[in-house]
């Protein structure tokens, strides 16, 4: 009794506390953000330019917004970020469906699932390339036992303007990260709803539909967002396994960066602009799932 | 109007054998308490006969059929548990509605029957707040609520009162039996706690790791408990060893008459309920002299304690007959035959 009131104290002690103890990241965190925003917003307004006049101007903007690069990009990274996070989100559901009852109180499962959550993005795209390319491993697998002529018949899984190595890559990394959310939302709590209601006559799949999805919406929808925001910014994957059209937002960003012609560099600015602009709407619709669901439960 | 049977059934989970070879009848219509200390398998017990769990042997029955080939939704034994089981993400009026919901009963109709079962469990307007902004006590009126409106053949309650207060547990108890009672529910109800079983039950079965201890109307458990554990789960004060030869049972302070029981000869245990035991008027059998070492007033009546020899025996008087006693006095005690009990003795 005595050690659950405090730590219900503990949870709303007042906001001004909380600041105080994130302070010392805040001190780092905040600064350096703030001037690089400032620093690009600055730059792809024409403003700090390195060579030429410095003017404010929104040609940068209305050079991209006016060409097919800005939407063409703009759709392939929605287009991997949304269709990694959305298989990544279904295949993490199927499989702590699968293993819950399974893994419930396992370490070894639950080390398992936690495998590659370490590995860093940059050696998962590594090990993709080394496993789908054409020369990779599978490749030189199903051509030494005959299914294909030759390790250039395999099909084109890496460079390919479908994203298919890119896509991989992501699912790869965040299924057991959603595997591992959904598993923890479905404890024993999740079994005692699912009884009930199949006592009051919930079939498997209405009780799926009725109680299991509700109770693991809450936790799943804002980690799905914060997995859409991370992938929509991830630049090394994209750069190892992409092609070289349509490019992902963060590497066309780079190329127009390292462009020798310095011109260039308030595109590259403004095409980062965008994708905070993007990134932020993502965080207000986190912020606003949270509260949604955190006034239901 | 239905008769739960269960025959010879037995759950094992991997290494542990939480029910051991079972048989219970229920009668139709009543309410049954599964009654027995925490971790003696009642929960199991119920989620057999929902269909939640299978049996590792035997057969379970309702109305003489064998369900055990039906999945829970088409069992219609419907389980309402401890804490608050209401779906968090629905309102009061959706959780009531729920099974009707999901019989395919038209969205509008469920909830004008979920509106009128709230109003029926004593939650008039309240069918638009969610769970979280309702009481516990609310809560279980409202999953009380949701499985009434399923229409149960069963009704399987599991300590669905344990995270209330007492006065809110009161209220409750007296409106699940109520609901009970009006619409004929042949109903389990799971507790550890021996009062509320006694309240509750027709009858009670109590359970200890797994099998069943004794069954019958809660009377029974007080005066004629089958064996000294039950005695003991009942909090029977008076045990005393002796052997049992003809009718008498020699215990070390006195040889007693016995009326009732016929255990096989040998080591028995006596007991009889301290509000049996008589004090100051000899009777024609079994008074022994006593001296009162204790006396404590409870309201309802005045505990007693009189030494007899070593043994020390309980005895409840009521406050106008305790008034003629006081600590010191020796006094006759005497043990009616017909109020004393048997049990085998050759136990722990």
């Amino acid at each position: 009794m005595f050690a659950a009131s405090r730590s219900g104290l503990d949870q709303v002690a007042e906001p001004s506390r909380v600041w105080i103890r994130l302070l010392p990241a805040l001190m780092v965190v905040v600064p350096v953000f703030v001037v690089a925003v400032a620093l690009a917003l600055a730059q792809s307004l024409g403003l700090l330019p390195l060579v030429g006049d410095s003017r404010l101007s929104l040609d940068a903007y209305r050079n991209l917004f006016s060409g097919g690069e800005l939407w063409r990009s703009l759709a392939f990274t929605s287009y991997l970020s949304l269709g990694s996070t959305a298989l990544a989100l279904g295949l993490g559901v199927v499989i702590a469906l699968a293993f819950r009852h399974l893994f419930s109180g396992s370490r070894f499962g639950a080390f398992m699932l936690q495998l590659n959550l370490p590995v860093p993005h940059l050696v998962g795209a590594l090990a993709m390339v080394l496993l789908l390319g054409q020369s990779g491993l599978l490749a030189r697998v199903a051509g030494s036992v005959g299914l294909i002529d030759g390790p250039a018949a395999f099909p084109a899984l890496i460079f390919d303007p479908g994203g298919l190595a890119i896509i991989a890559e992501y699912v790869w990394k965040e299924v057991p990260f959603f595997a591992l959310i959904a598993l923890a939302a479905l404890g024993s709590v999740a079994d005692d709803f699912e009884g009930v209601a199949a006592t009051l006559g919930a079939g498997r799949w209405r009780r799926f539909r009725h109680v299991t999805l509700p109770l693991l919406a809450p936790v799943l929808l804002p980690a799905a967002v914060v997995v859409f925001a991370f992938t929509f910014g991830t630049f090394e994957v994209p750069l190892l396994l992409g092609g070289s059209f349509p490019e992902a937002m963060p590497v066309l960003a780079y190329r127009k960066f390292t462009n020798i012609d310095l011109a260039a560099r308030p595109e590259a600015l403004a095409i980062g602009i965008v994708m905070l602009a993007i990134i932020t709407l993502a965080a207000l619709i986190y912020l606003r799932l949270g509260r949604r669901f955190a006034g239901r439960q | 109007m239905t008769t739960l049977s269960l025959k010879e059934v037995s759950k094992r989970f991997r290494t542990v054998d939480a029910v051991t070879d079972l048989s219970l009848e229920s009668e139709s219509g009543e309410l049954l308490t599964l009654l027995g200390p925490s971790g003696a398998g009642k929960t199991t017990i119920l989620k057999l006969v929902a269909g939640l769990l299978h049996p590792t042997a035997g057969d379970i029955r309702f109305d003489g059929r064998s369900v055990l080939a039906e999945p829970p939704e088409k069992r219609r034994a419907v389980l309402m548990l401890q804490g608050p089981s209401l779906f968090p993400y629905m309102s009061a009026v959706d959780n009531a509605a729920f099974a009707l919901l999901m019989r395919g009963t038209a969205r509008s109709q469920a909830r004008a029957r979920g509106v009128e079962m709230l109003t029926r469990v004593g939650l008039p307007g309240l069918g638009d707040r969610r769970p979280s902004d309702l009481s516990g006590g609310q809560q279980q009126r409202v999953a009380l609520a949701r499985a009434l409106l399923a229409e149960p053949r069963l009704l399987l309650l599991d300590e669905p009162l344990a995270n209330l207060d007492p006065e809110l547990r009161a209220d409750m108890r007296h409106l699940i039996k109520q609901s009970q009672r009006r619409r004929a529910i042949t109903t389990i109800f799971v507790t550890h706690d021996q009062e509320e079983a006694v309240e509750m039950g027709d009858r009670i079965a109590l359970i200890f790791e797994g099998r069943l201890e004794q069954i019958g109307p809660p009377r029974d458990f007080y005066e004629r408990p089958r064996s000294v554990r039950v005695a003991r789960f009942f909090g029977s004060q008076n045990m005393f060893a002796g052997t049992y030869r003809g009718d008498i049972v020699a215990t070390p302070f006195a040889d007693l008459h016995i009326a009732d029981g016929r255990p096989p000869e040998g080591p028995v245990v006596v007991t009889i309920r301290p509000e049996a035991v008589l004090l100051g008027h000899g009777g024609p059998a079994n008074t022994v002299e006593g001296r009162i070492i204790e006396s404590h007033y409870r309201g309802t009546h005045v505990a007693v304690r009189v030494a007899i020899g070593d043994i020390v025996i309980a005895a409840s008087l009521r406050p106008d007959e305790a008034r003629s006693f006081s600590v010191g006095d020796v006094t006759k005690v005497t043990l009616p035959p017909d109020r004393l009990w048997m049990m085998p003795g050759d136990e722990r």
